[in-house]
């Protein structure tokens, strides 16, 4: 079991070789927080705004099951 | 001879394919009964549209839009906050497809960091307010639209005046604070506002109704610092401002028609690097 990560814009900086098209696989993170996770990854939280997970809202204290699509976003600003 | 007769006179009969054949009138003749009955172009359009008549300029808008569509355009009035990236493109996808009366808001002047996206920054405009060349160039393009130009900051103080008689608003703005201000006002006025942001080579699109939540899923008060800005950090690519920009009076143009479907309580994010377009919910 894996979830797929995406991460959005300057996210992606904070993760060595990350492929934007496919996203990177993360296992046996079933039952940790999403929190967690990107704290392991060195991605620093007060960046991360938007969480979806599936295509839906979400949270930082989303747990989870271990086989979800997660895409987290910082908040993009410019005009 | 009454308006309308005139307007009947210089009109002509064109087949636009096999199908199809349509009255027209073109932007010379309208010019003209303007001029000689002392009316204004954008009423001159509003009679021609009255009485069924295909503006030349919009004949490549019928079959998509009906022609009372295209009168509703041209009575609707949008409020556009900005003129840089996003707003330069939005004002020139809603004057072609013809909207009728625009706002324009901007505080600033041309800066030649301006001239990799923003679309009236040129030259020949640096140093002068975007506003200015941006209604210059509009109006060249479309000399029926009225236009009320605003060379200030939008802020309580000049929102009220702003936002006046507007049927809906477009977030071409380019820092959180300032968004999130322009969405309290118009959910005081119950305006319906076209929220889009854009950063490095992605961005954004939320249409966002009064009573809705909004930005208040997509930004952190305070603003955070220069670091974790994605715009501060990435700059922004011409094309990402061009296509958010161009979504973003899509929206504007379903509103007022009452057509298709809103990006509403979901975000459209688009990231060009990957040719990636997802709709997520909220």
């Amino acid at each position: 079991m894996a979830i797929r990560l995406f991460l959005s814009s300057t996210l992606r900086r904070y993760v060595d070789g990350y492929d934007p098209s496919r996203g990177m696989e993360l296992e046996q993170v079933q039952g940790r927080s999403l929190r967690e996770v990107l704290m392991d990854l060195g991605i620093p939280l007060e960046g991360v705004k938007i969480v979806m997970v599936d295509g839906v809202h979400s949270d930082l204290n989303y747990t989870l099951s271990g086989e979800e699509r997660v895409a987290v976003f910082p908040p993009v600003g410019g005009g | 001879m009454g308006i309308l007769e005139e307007i009947q006179r210089v009109s002509e009969l064109i087949q636009r394919h096999s199908l199809l054949r349509v009255t027209a009138i073109g932007d010379l003749e309208l010019l003209n009964i303007a001029q000689n009955n002392s009316i204004t172009p954008w009423e001159a359009m509003k009679a021609a549209l009255d009485l069924g008549i295909w503006p030349k300029r919009y004949l490549r808008n019928l079959e998509t839009l009906t022609i009372q569509e295209q009168r509703r355009l041209h009575l609707a009035h949008v409020a556009v906050i900005g003129a840089g990236g996003l707003g330069g493109q939005v004002l020139t996808c809603l004057v072609r497809v013809g909207i009728g009366m625009l706002t324009l808001v901007d505080p600033d002047t041309f800066e030649e960091s301006n001239l990799n996206r923003q679309a009236f920054s040129a030259i020949s405009s640096m140093g002068l307010p975007k506003v200015d060349q941006a209604e210059q160039r509009l109006k060249d393009i479309n000399p029926f639209c009225k236009f009320r130009k605003f060379h200030k900051k939008f802020e309580v103080s000049s929102s009220e005046e702003i936002l006046r008689d507007v049927y809906v608003v477009v977030d071409a703005l380019d820092n959180r604070k300032d968004r999130i201000l322009l969405q309290e006002i118009s959910r005081q006025m119950k305006i319906p506002l076209v929220h889009g942001a854009v950063a490095g080579l992605e961005g954004h699109v939320m249409t966002i109704l009064p009573g809705d939540e909004g930005l208040d899923k997509l930004y952190t008060d305070p603003e955070p610092e220069e670091a974790m800005r994605p715009e501060a950090v990435l700059g922004v690519l011409a094309p990402t401002p061009m296509l958010i920009g161009t979504l973003e009076a899509t929206e504007v143009i379903k509103l007022i028609l009452g057509r298709g479907s809103l990006i509403r309580s979901q975000i459209l994010y688009v990231d060009l690097e990957t040719a990636g377009f997802h709709l997520f919910q909220f």
